[in-house]
Parts: C-alpha cells; structure tokens; sequence
C-alpha cells in the first residue's frame, strides 16, 4: 500500500492506492502522480520515505515508494 | 434566435461552473470527501494566524490533532523525542560550518553562530511562513526538512528580523 500525504490547513489529507495491479490501483496512483505534478508545478516540493524518514525529493513518481507527501512552498517575513 | 430567458442563462452558467468545479476537484475515494489543495487558491486575504472564517473551533483542534501525526511521523521518533524534551531542533548548516539553525514550533528560526563565525544575515531571527495556512507542529516537520535538505532554498527566501515572534500563516 502507498499513500501521499496531503497537508492543508484540514492537518492532512491521504490519498492511498493499494499495492495490485487491479483498475482501481491504476486509477488511485495516476491520481497521486498528478497531484504531486500539479502541486510541483505551483510551487510545492515533495518529500518521500526512504529507510523511514522524510526527505525532499525532485525524482518522478514512483508508486513503489511507501509514502509521499506535499510539503508547502515557504515565503520569507 | 431568441436570447435565453434570464432563469435559464442563468442556469446555464450554473452548470457550467458546476462542470468547471467537479473538473478541478479531487476525491480521495469515489464518492468520498474532496481533497483540498490549497496551493490552488490564494491565502492572503486571511488574517494572521487563521484557517479561514469557515473554520470552526472543532476544526482547529482536529486540524491539530492531525497535524500532529504527520508532524511525527515525518520527522520520526528520535527527533520528535528529542523535540518534545528540549522544545527545539538544531539543525546544522551545511554551507557554513560553525552556524546551527534552531527551529521551534510555530516561531522564526534561531540562527546561532559558534565563536568566530559570522552570520550572512544581519538579524539573529529568519522569517518564514508557508504560503498556505497549516497547523504549527506539521509546518515544523516541513520546515525541518526544507532546512536539512534545501538549504539554499531556505537561505534565498528567508527574512530576517531583529526580533523573535509567532510565525503569522501558521495557528
């Protein structure tokens, strides 16, 4: 099972595709790669897991990875 | 032919933004609740330290409680510990040895210089917000990331203060 995590002012949002090649899968990841495109594409950057902690990442979606997550764009003052 | 009668342009138009509306919204299952995406609005009408005029009390505490979460599990347990027990994060800097970033919930990053070190910025706070309101705790876990791994992205966009303060895009 993968998931992106999705922080909003709601705390967070999770979007989750199981782990099979089924339909439903296949719709769930192409949702995720689109959200971490378009969130890149304003702005944002991504973080994934990797050996259980968080780091920033610029690679493409990779459904096997086991958790991303939308991490805000930052302005100073 | 003849204009539409004004109830069914208007109708129309309805429709069309209902059209244009489910075209940008997400679901996170069928049928399921909307995904907010809050990079594709604008924030900066909201006053300092809110979520919004349709954000409730409830809301606040469960948007918190959830924050909290991640905030966890985004920086894993050693450093949450290590947070909860000193109520800060150091982070060293790696393009200038001898400087540390302390991080604190929901206030300006610290810089500390160790002796014979001279800061680049002119004030010992940094200001930095996220372009979006979200809860203080998950902020943190973000913002320790951005300075762990994008240094030179925090060190272009910072804003430095004379004085420290609550971060004002956070609550």
């Amino acid at each position: 099972m993968g998931r992106l995590i999705v922080a909003n002012r709601r705390g967070h949002q999770v979007l989750e595709w199981p782990d099979t090649d089924t339909e439903e899968a296949r719709q769930q990841i192409a949702l995720a790669e689109r959200i971490i495109q378009e969130a890149r594409a304003h702005g944002a950057m991504v973080s994934k897991k990797v050996d259980g902690q968080h780091v920033l990442d610029r690679a493409p979606f990779d459904p096997q990875v086991e958790e991303y997550q939308i991490v805000a764009p930052i302005a100073g003052g | 032919m003849r204009p539409l009668p004004v109830a069914s342009r208007l109708a129309a138009a309805l429709a069309a933004v209902r059209a244009w509306w489910r075209g940008r919204s997400v679901a996170l299952e069928p049928g399921g609740p909307l995904l907010e995406r809050p990079w594709l609005r604008t924030w900066n009408h909201l006053p300092k330290r809110s979520a919004g005029a349709d954000f409730t009390r409830a809301d606040y505490a469960a948007a918190r409680a959830r924050a909290r979460e991640v905030a966890r599990a985004t920086l894993g347990e050693t450093l949450w510990a290590q947070l909860q027990r000193q109520g800060y994060l150091d982070v060293p800097s790696t393009l200038q040895p001898g400087l540390t970033y302390r991080l604190r919930v929901g206030r300006r990053i610290e810089v500390r210089c160790a002796p014979g070190i001279r800061s680049p910025w002119p004030s010992p706070y940094l200001c930095i917000n996220p372009t979006y309101p979200l809860p203080e705790e998950e902020f943190f876990a973000q913002l320790y990331l951005y300075v762990r791994d994008r240094e030179e992205h925090v060190r272009r966009v910072a804003a430095p203060q004379l004085w420290d303060q609550v971060l004002g895009r956070t609550f």
